[in-house]
């Protein structure tokens, strides 16, 4: 059988001029004749409950099914014949049989796994070039079941869903408003400019992921808003449109020793993200979640004490803790289908959900339609469909850094300026009322896609071909009503449209070639893959503003007196082809690959950038094994991945700025580099994956030293030649290196009883290693804790970077001393380094609870230490004269007293440094099981109930609401708290049926 | 090998070669940025980008050289303004950095149009061409600021260091350039405007009889304005003003001058009491955004796309009022600054007797008729005022004693400047 290609309307040929050329030369296959089918039921050893999800496969062929919810499998077309059966899933030790399938009959194998901490029998897909099992694998590659975490613990996030699960990957929550950006950044930061997030892909299509769309205006025109970006500097992140219910695993690359055959994009890690899919042979499978519940934050904010001030009018002052915090209720339906027949499998999902944050208007609705098709064409071919659509409009909260922000307005003031009016006091001259009375929308509507071709015409022989696109359309909105005070736009009101729209396009080649090299080579056996891979992003931007309206009535923009608008645009394209050999040394597994990459962004005189690697895995036998150890696998690993420049970095340019009486005029901006290259990112990790007592016990532990080179430094010019933006040079270098280990273990296992616990830990040192030559000998002063001047030690500079401190280093000035006389404080002429802003170590500590064939309890703890903040937050409150800290030095009658005086001079000068360290109760989910007999009365299949709470409290050394507080929610080089609106509590009930 | 596994061979290859066709498709272009080919068709843009450079960062100016002398004390948020108001600066902590760097860039570009203009127009027409004139103001304009501002800087692209004074010598030279060729170009605007700038060159020089010169060839009515709109808006309202960010305000010394009310107003006239129409200020009694000072708000600049003026004639009969009161003509140097009174309704002063009082009036005088104009700590400096004025406010958190009366050039242009020592402990900063 022959097929064609067809190439997506409008989408560029890239790769897809190699794919068509190799499809072109595929074979048909001979149609075997006198198949038969294997079935069974997999269920768990101890308690005997099904195992829904296990991987069954026919060995020797390209065969498998997924056991259904009760267990059950069925895999037709299996040659007659003897074969082995292999059932594999996560958790659970690998099972296997041998059955005689008759022809035309069938066989039956019924698999009862025992538990084991240990998945060396695991595939693993991404950044491999195909399905490879873990044993294989030199690399330390993460994979997560989400269908599995999602059993028992109601996720709303997928950001959510990584935190505290994998080791090196740190998934936070830095603001408090719904939708709004997360921290997800993958074994430190390796790179002084370019973002910090993994590229992720959904089933093979890379997608957008970013946790900011613009800052404070149109990206690079000079064009902004009011202020700090509609919503105040956090933004959207466009990871919130995923919902986890789609979502069956994730496999991630934390660095380029893993991710290579990704190039020019994955220095940074790669997350690949499978959304569920349908069995063959299986009966439509419904499953519907409800969710409801509530956030609500954690009554700490600093202004406790408000409350005791009177203003002038005899108005006593709100505190915000009584009166902005206020229960944001969330709803959410998930209704999903599942099921196929012998050619055609499915899966159908819809889901809704709405969510309020806890400060107010706040709130998020989204709806999700995901359908999922696979397709067996023929023998050889299978064709995959995946069709994702969301909707998710934001009522963004107006928080942060920004004269607009209702927690700003509320907190930074004086209650004794409370009056009937303003209550919280007046705050940064916006009335919390009228900040409320902003209306500030993202609406995005956004379509994932693609089409995945797999044609193997033999076992040995593997073809596969992808094409996606991924198209966001994002409209951003912010109303300003007339009438109500907004500091300098006054009275007369504001609107701002901005809309965002991006599509990246994805297209992939995979082939795999399993071979057996003749006796007089050796016999060995080995793999090779070939492909190639491309990706086109296209992001337009624009913008416009009304300031001015006559009256009440009119909201749009050309309904104001005066009008304002920008646009701008970025396109990047990457080309790529890779190679990779792996040979299979019984044991041993060595693999070595090469991949070459062309971009768009690289200088127009550079040419193509080429990323080596190569990995070895060693399974030790059982003969070499001491009695405690089960099984033991020691890997190595080293690779090379890139990072791309900016789109137009290359380019030296003018831009285009309306001076004088609103006159054309022009001004040097960038000086450009037309050789400029990627930066290159060199790691190399070993490891050591080890069972312990007959597999309860599975350690997996990961030493790795990265180190980016020809990192892309801003080169400052001076101003006397002109171009105001720096100049990019590949000049840096940067040193990330770091411990992770992954301990997991089935405390007790009985069938009344039992307890899974999990144990991640992370060590991350961060260091800057080089400058390059534009750098400059420069020093920073050492203080004792008496303000005393110690010593100064030199370091190469350039900026406010520094060799041998970390990127997100702190300096700061401090004080030096106090004068009784004059009562003033006296501060450092200097900065100094006070500290890193990112945590060194993080740990997370995980709790299953079995009890009983009904009830789960699962308990997670995370923590983070190392990380210091310059607490801008606590020293502005000081100086507003609005936080606790300053009101409980004041006299009864609310006059400043000497103490209150010496802390405000202090603050003055400088801002105070804190400690991030805390431990926090992250996740505490309770699952109760519904009696089966009493469900199927009313026709139900297997239900459950859930309580669950997330970010349920912390301890912590910080003073201030919360340690992970970011105003610019997951920016990638800022970790400012000044006035970030912590995370909520979350409180969720949960309600899951099948039927 | 089969025959599958052969062509899975052939189609790698294509893949490869594929990849190496695909040249064409990795070109991309960004459609908001000008290239350098591209100005060639774009000389007017050029020319108002020099001039532009100039005026777009004269609001951020005005008000750092307002804190740093005795007219703005900081009320808001931001270390940025709280530092210069507490005579806190230093080479890493340099409010007029960006001014600098901007007036730098003008520089450059300015030579850069020029050059531009002689390859694209010729050597003859360009010498004569309005656009020339045009960038030749604008070049010297910012030579003249640097020159101003900080106590030493680059005339040229990393050029060697030059002295305030260097500095200023450059720009008369500039400026008497953009003369003649504003002149030859028929753009009496421009020609205006550079010889009312040399005038103060040459005033800031100690060539009295030459700035006299320049300043009495300006015709009454004349206004250079640093243009503001609303793509470029005026930060002096954004920041500072009532019913903006009330970052600063006017300083407590001023207080006692101006009246409460709910209307806009003036500051009194020391000599009579009467409003002074000269100095527009507002004060409501609302507390500014520090939650704790009264703020008092200039009120010369009220829309954020009003202009500020850089240069008057007003300012030029300042020059000549001075020269005089310096050669001992205190009637003449009186009879001046009194018609500029007059024009505003106040009445005038007696003619002093002594130097002192006669320094007294021009002082003030020139803080009436150049407020929000970024002149008063280029007079306190140049009078050697600042200590004194300090002083006399006793006020711990303000010492006259160390006060910065010029402010240090750019740390950017001294760190990449290879023509200069990155040891910034070496710059100058002049101090009271």
């Amino acid at each position: 059988m022959n097929f064609r290609y067809h190439p997506t309307q409008g989408a560029r040929p890239l790769s897809l001029l190699a794919v068509v050329a190799a499809m072109g030369f595929l074979l048909p296959a001979q149609v075997a004749a006198q198949n038969g089918s294997v079935t069974g039921q997999v269920t768990a050893a101890t308690t005997g409950q099904p195992i829904n999800g296990a991987q069954v496969t026919i060995m020797d062929s390209s065969l498998g099914v997924l056991s259904n919810i009760s267990g059950r499998f069925l895999v037709n077309n299996v040659p007659a014949g003897t074969h082995t059966v292999q059932v594999v899933y996560v958790g659970y030790g690998t099972a296997t049989q041998e059955v005689v399938v008759p022809p035309g009959g069938a066989a039956t194998a019924d698999f009862a796994l025992e538990v084991s901490a240990v998945a060396m029998d695991e595939l693993i897909v991404t950044g491999t070039a195909g399905a490879v099992e873990r044993r294989k694998l030199g690399t330390s590659a993460a994979s997560l079941n989400v269908t599995d975490v999602a059993e028992v613990t109601p996720l709303s996030d997928f950001s959510q869903t990584l935190e505290g699960r994998i080791p090196g990957v740190r998934s936070i929550g830095t603001v408090g408003g719904v939708g709004a950006g997360r921290e997800l950044r993958i074994r430190g930061t390796d790179s002084f400019s370019l973002s910090q997030r993994p590229v992720i892909y959904i089933d093979g299509v890379r997608v957008d992921s970013r946790q900011r769309e613009w800052g404070s205006g149109v990206p690079g025109t000079g064009f902004s808003t009011t202020c700090c970006a509609f919503s105040g500097g956090a933004g959207e992140d466009r990871l919130s449109d995923l919902n986890p219910d789609e979502i069956d695993r994730v496999e991630v690359l934390k660095g380029p020793a893993a991710s290579t055959l990704y190039g020019s994009e994955a220095s940074g890690g790669v997350i690949q993200i499978f959304t569920k899919r349908g069995r063959s042979n299986s009966p439509a499978n419904f499953a519907l979640t409800v969710n409801a519940g509530f956030n609500r934050h954690r009554e700490n904010f600093p202004t406790s004490l408000r409350s005791n001030f009177q203003g002038p009018d005899g108005t006593y002052a709100w505190d915000p803790n009584e009166t902005l915090i206020e229960n944001g209720l969330i709803n959410s339906y998930d209704l999903t289908v599942d099921g196929g027949g012998e050619a055609v499998t499915y899966f159908v999902s819809g889901g809704f959900s709405f969510e309020e944050g806890s400060v107010k208007p706040n709130d998020q609705k989204r709806a999700n339609l995901r359908v999922n098709l696979n397709w067996t064409a023929g023998e050889n071919l299978t064709i995959a469909v995946n069709s994702g659509y969301v909707r998710n409009r934001i009522y963004s909260l107006q928080s942060g850094n920004n004269w607009l922000g209702i927690y700003t307005n509320a907190l930074l003031t004086n209650p004794l300026n409370a009056t009937a009016e303003e209550p919280y006091g007046g705050g940064l001259d916006v009335n919390v009322a009228d900040a409320q009375a902003i209306n500030t929308y993202s609406d995005a509507d956004r379509w994932t896609g693609g089409v995945t071709l797999n044609y193997n015409p033999s076992p040995d022989f593997t073809h596969r071909a992808t094409i996606g696109l991924d198209a966001v359309n994002d409209q951003k909105t912010r109303y300003m009503p007339f009438g109500r005070n907004y500091t300098y736009i006054g009275r007369q009101g504001e609107r701002n449209i901005g809309y965002r729209n991006a599509r990246q396009f994805t297209a992939e080649y995979v082939g795999n070639l399993n071979y057996t090299l003749p006796d007089w080579a050796g016999g060995l056996a080995g793999n090779l893959a070939f492909g190639s891979q491309g990706y086109w992003d296209i992001t337009s931007f624009s913008m416009s503003t009304g300031r001015g309206f006559a009256g009440e009535g009119v909201t749009t923009v050309s309904g104001a007196a005066l009008t304002l608008g920008a646009e701008a645009f970025e396109e990047d394209v990457n080309l790529g082809a890779f190679l990779q050999n792996r040979f299979d040394f019984n044991n041993l597994f060595i693999t070595a690959a090469v991949r070459m990459d062309g971009n768009s962004a690289f200088g127009e005189n550079y040419g193509f950038q080429v990323y080596p690697k190569a990995d070895v895995a060693y399974n030790l036998s059982d003969d070499m094994l001491p009695g405690l150890i089960s099984s033991a696998k020691v890997r190595g690993a080293v690779g090379m991945a890139g990072k791309a420049p900016g789109a137009f970095d290359q380019f030296q340019t003018y831009v285009p700025n309306t001076v004088l009486d609103d006159l054309a005029g022009v001004r040097p901006n960038n000086p450009g580099n037309d050789v400029i290259e990627p930066e290159v990112k060199i790691e190399y990790e070993g490891g050591l994956e080890l069972g312990l007592w007959n597999d309860r016990i599975g350690v997996d532990a990961t030493y790795w030293h990265a180190t980016t080179q020809n990192a892309l430094l801003g080169i400052p010019l001076p101003p006397s030649e002109g171009f105001s933006s720096s100049k990019r040079q590949n000049a840096g270098s940067i040193l990330n290196k770091g411990i992770e280990v992954a301990m997991n273990t089935t405390v007790l296992d009985r069938s009344s009883f039992r307890w899974s616990t999990g144990v991640n830990f992370e060590w991350i040192h961060n260091e800057i290693l080089d400058l390059g030559d534009a750098s400059f000998p420069d020093s920073l002063p050492v203080y004792g804790a008496d303000g005393s001047l110690l010593r100064w030690d030199q370091y190469m500079r350039l900026g406010g970077y520094w060799v041998g401190l970390p990127i997100f280093e702190r300096t700061t000035r401090v004080i030096t001393g106090w004068d009784p006389a004059t009562r003033r404080h006296s501060r450092s002429a200097y900065n100094t380094y006070v500290g890193n802003e990112q945590p060194s170590t993080l740990a997370s500590f995980s709790n299953d609870f079995a009890i009983g064939q009904s009830l789960r309890v699962a308990v997670q703890f995370r923590g983070e230490w190392g990380a210091i903040m310059s607490n801008s937050d606590r020293g502005y409150g000081v100086r507003q004269l609005a936080y606790d800290e300053y009101l409980e030095l004041l006299a009864s009658d609310g006059s400043a007293t000497p103490a209150s005086d010496s802390l405000l001079d202090r603050f003055r000068l400088v801002y105070p440094v804190d400690k991030r360290d805390h431990i926090r109760l992250q996740e505490v989910s309770i699952n109760y099981a519904l009696p089966e007999g009493l469900m199927s009365a009313i026709g139900l299949g297997r239900s459950s109930i859930t309580l669950a709470g997330y970010n349920l409290h912390w301890w912590d050394d910080c003073h201030c609401p919360d340690p992970n507080q970011q105003y610019r929610g997951g920016d990638d080089f800022s970790t400012s708290p000044f006035l970030g609106i912590p995370q909520p509590r979350r409180f969720l009930v949960s309600f899951r049926t099948r039927f | 090998m089969n025959l599958s596994r052969m062509k899975g061979g052939i189609a790698v290859v294509a893949a490869v070669l594929a990849l190496g066709a695909c040249d064409e498709l990795l070109t991309v272009a960004d459609p908001g940025r000008y290239t350098a080919a591209d100005l060639d068709e774009a000389l007017p843009a050029v020319a108002n980008g020099v001039e532009g450079a100039v005026h777009e960062i004269f609001d951020s100016w005005v008000t750092d050289q307002a804190l740093l002398a005795d007219v703005y004390q900081h009320t808001g948020t931001w270390s940025g303004y709280d530092d210069p108001d507490h005579g806190r600066t230093n080479y890493n902590n340099n409010a007029t950095r960006f001014e600098q760097d901007s007036w730098l860039r003008a520089q450059w570009f300015a030579a850069d149009a020029e050059r531009r203009f002689k390859e694209v127009l010729g050597d003859a027409e360009a010498a004569s061409s309005p656009l020339t004139a045009q960038v030749r103001l604008g070049g010297g304009l910012a030579t003249m600021l640097l020159g101003m501002t900080a106590c030493e800087s680059v005339g040229t692209p990393t050029g060697e260091l030059m002295t305030d004074m260097q500095m200023l010598a450059l720009a008369e030279q500039r400026l008497g350039d953009a003369l003649t060729t504003s002149q030859s170009a028929g753009r009496p605007e421009y020609a205006m405007a550079a010889q009312a700038a040399r005038a103060q060159t040459r005033m800031l020089q100690g060539d009295w009889s030459g700035a006299v010169a320049d300043a009495s060839a300006i015709p009454a009515g004349f206004v250079y304005h640093a243009v503001f709109n609303v793509q470029s808006t005026n930060s002096v309202v954004q920041l500072t003003t009532k019913n903006n960010n009330e970052a600063a305000g006017l300083m407590y010394k001023w207080w006692p001058m101006i009246e409460k009310s709910d209307e806009p107003g003036f500051m009194r006239d020391p000599l009579s009491g009467m409003p002074d129409k000269r100095i527009p200020v507002y004060f409501d009694g609302e507390i500014a955004t520090d939650n704790e000072t009264p703020h008092y708000s200039q009120w010369k600049y009220v829309q954020d796309t009003d202009d500020i003026p850089m240069l008057h004639s007003d300012g030029m009969r300042l020059i000549v009022a001075e020269a005089m009161a310096r050669n001992g003509d205190f009637a003449g140097a009186t009879g001046v600054l009194n018609e500029l009174r007059a024009a505003v309704g106040l009445p005038g002063h007696d003619v002093p007797t002594d130097p002192e009082t006669m320094a007294s009036i021009v002082l003030w005088e020139r803080f009436a008729e150049h407020f929000m104009e970024g002149q008063r700590l280029v007079d306190l400096h140049r009078g050697g005022l600042m200590r004194q004025v300090f002083d006399e406010l006793n006020d711990p958190d303000r010492l006259g004693a160390g006060r910065p009366t010029k402010w240090p050039m750019t740390n950017q242009e001294a760190l990449y400047n290879p023509n200069m020592n990155d040891d910034l402990t070496q710059r100058c900063l002049p101090t009271a």
